[in-house]
């Protein structure tokens, strides 16, 4: 099944997420850092920066993509939030191989998974796990973001959309582009992401597998 | 003189970094120590007693500030270091208080050793610290009187709050608190600027707890907050409230 509704996609652009300022002060400090020792590393995360930038300014020309071009957005995400925090940062896909050709707004995981890193495992002294996990149910695909972090203090969903966390304008995007049945809910340990299948071009999406890094 | 130095950061390849640029500094510094638990740079400040401590502010469990409130005084010179973090560096500002941003520059760094090796009145520059970072921590409890009792409330709950008659009252739902010993200025200054504006010179008001903004007669305007209540704008404070909810 095909997405109906493409003049939708037009809302889209004004709710546009934004790239937050600490992560690209953070990782220009990550590179200085690595340039001198590790100039290879340095490179990959300089190339994973303009990459990722380049997907979230044309996000708004192209609001809907697949699920696995967003989640190689968040490889990239990772990768550089990797190098800034080394063995404190453990990541888990668990994306089902037919799962990666369904569609979703541009930038509604990498959002989440950002979250993630900020309230969750930066807010760790040790390694602190997140996992990334699709299910398909019914009809809806459930894209569940989660963090061995301190978790929600306060599960108060409309407090939350307050909170400044972006959490409110990823639902709102969410429900223009998949319709309102889709939803984003509270978890303690994270979020949960719910909205109707449709099935997008799969020549978009490259072979890539998306697994647990070794570590 | 050589400075003797401590950092504490949490990021690994951060503290690496920072230790690269002070071994190329001119000024003589020997580095005693980094770390990248702040529990861990309680111990190790007081312990070492350095003469300056280069701090990351946002760290897991205690952050740059708690460190600052658990070293014994006399306490080394304080430099906070931060990415990005525009709260802080106002308070930093106001209270001339040095700090550096990532990354770091050689330049800027040389200047603030350069600053301190040349500094011998301490026990100002410790007021100014604590003034500082009293200022740049965001009151996130309030403690409120109702009656005869003390009651502690998350500043995210209250509505507004209103200056009457040399008092000051916090609103939460539709109960009143009485808030002592502050003022509106203090209040204003130290409640999270992303949450709190001022619209009056008598009312600070939670930018959550606003429902609608509405032209009201001669060209005055007034917020509608959720459950109804109505606050007129100061004509002055109009244009930094629209700002504030995005409208500018």
């Amino acid at each position: 099944m095909k997405h109906p509704k493409n003049e939708i996609l037009i809302e889209l652009k004004s709710l546009k997420a934004q790239v937050n300022p600490h992560f690209l002060f953070n990782s220009l400090n990550t590179i200085t850092a690595l340039i001198r020792n590790y100039p290879e590393q340095a490179e990959k995360v300089t190339e994973d920066l303009a990459d990722l930038f380049r997907f979230s300014l044309r996000s708004g020309d192209r609001p809907l993509i697949l699920l696995g071009e967003e989640l190689e957005a968040v490889e990239m995400y990772l990768n550089i939030e990797r190098a800034r925090f080394g063995k404190r940062l453990l990541v888990e896909f668990r994306i089902p191989g037919e799962l990666k050709y369904v569609q979703i707004p541009s930038l509604t995981l990498q959002p989440l998974v950002e979250n993630a890193v900020i309230h969750g495992a930066s807010r760790v002294e040790g390694p602190c796990r997140i996992w990334i996990e699709a299910a398909r149910a019914g009809k809806n695909v459930e894209v569940r973001v989660m963090d061995e972090g301190p978790g929600f203090q306060n599960k108060n969903k409309e407090r939350l959309f307050e909170a400044g966390y972006g959490l409110k304008n990823i639902e709102q995007r969410l429900r223009l582009a998949m319709g309102t049945e889709s939803v984003l809910e509270i978890l303690d340990q994270g979020v949960v992401i719910r909205f109707p299948l449709y099935e997008g071009e799969h020549a978009a999406v490259e072979t890539t597998e998306f697994k647990t890094p070794g570590l | 003189m050589t400075l003797k130095c401590i950092l504490v950061d949490d990021e690994e390849p951060a503290r690496r970094r920072f230790r690269d640029l002070l071994k190329k500094s001119d000024v003589p510094v020997k580095i005693a120590g980094d770390f990248g638990m702040a529990k861990n740079a309680v111990a190790g400040i007081n312990e070492l007693k350095p003469d300056v401590v280069f701090l990351d502010i946002n760290m897991p469990v205690l952050d740059g500030f708690d460190v600052v409130d658990l070293l014994t005084k006399p306490r080394p010179h304080i430099v906070f270091v931060t990415a990005y973090d525009e709260f802080a560096l106002k308070a930093f500002e106001v209270h001339a208080l040095d700090y550096l941003t990532k990354p770091v520059k050689l330049n800027r760094l040389q200047q603030t050793l350069k600053r301190i090796t040349a500094s011998t009145y301490r026990e100002e520059a410790d007021d100014r610290l604590d003034q500082a970072v009293r200022a740049a921590r965001p009151l996130t409890r309030i403690l409120l009187k109702k009656g005869t009792k003390y009651i502690v409330m998350e500043a995210n709950n209250i509505h507004y709050f209103e200056a009457n008659d040399k008092l000051l009252y916090a609103f939460s739902d539709t109960k009143r608190y009485r808030v002592e010993q502050t003022t509106m200025e203090a209040l204003e200054q130290r409640l999270d600027p992303g949450n709190f504006i001022r619209i009056h010179r008598s009312v600070i008001i939670n930018a959550a707890a606003i429902q609608a903004l509405e032209p009201w007669f001669n060209y005055r305007w007034r917020v509608v907050l959720k459950n109804g209540e109505k606050l007129p704008v100061a004509k002055r404070r109009v244009r930094e409230l629209k700002e504030h909810l995005g409208m500018v």
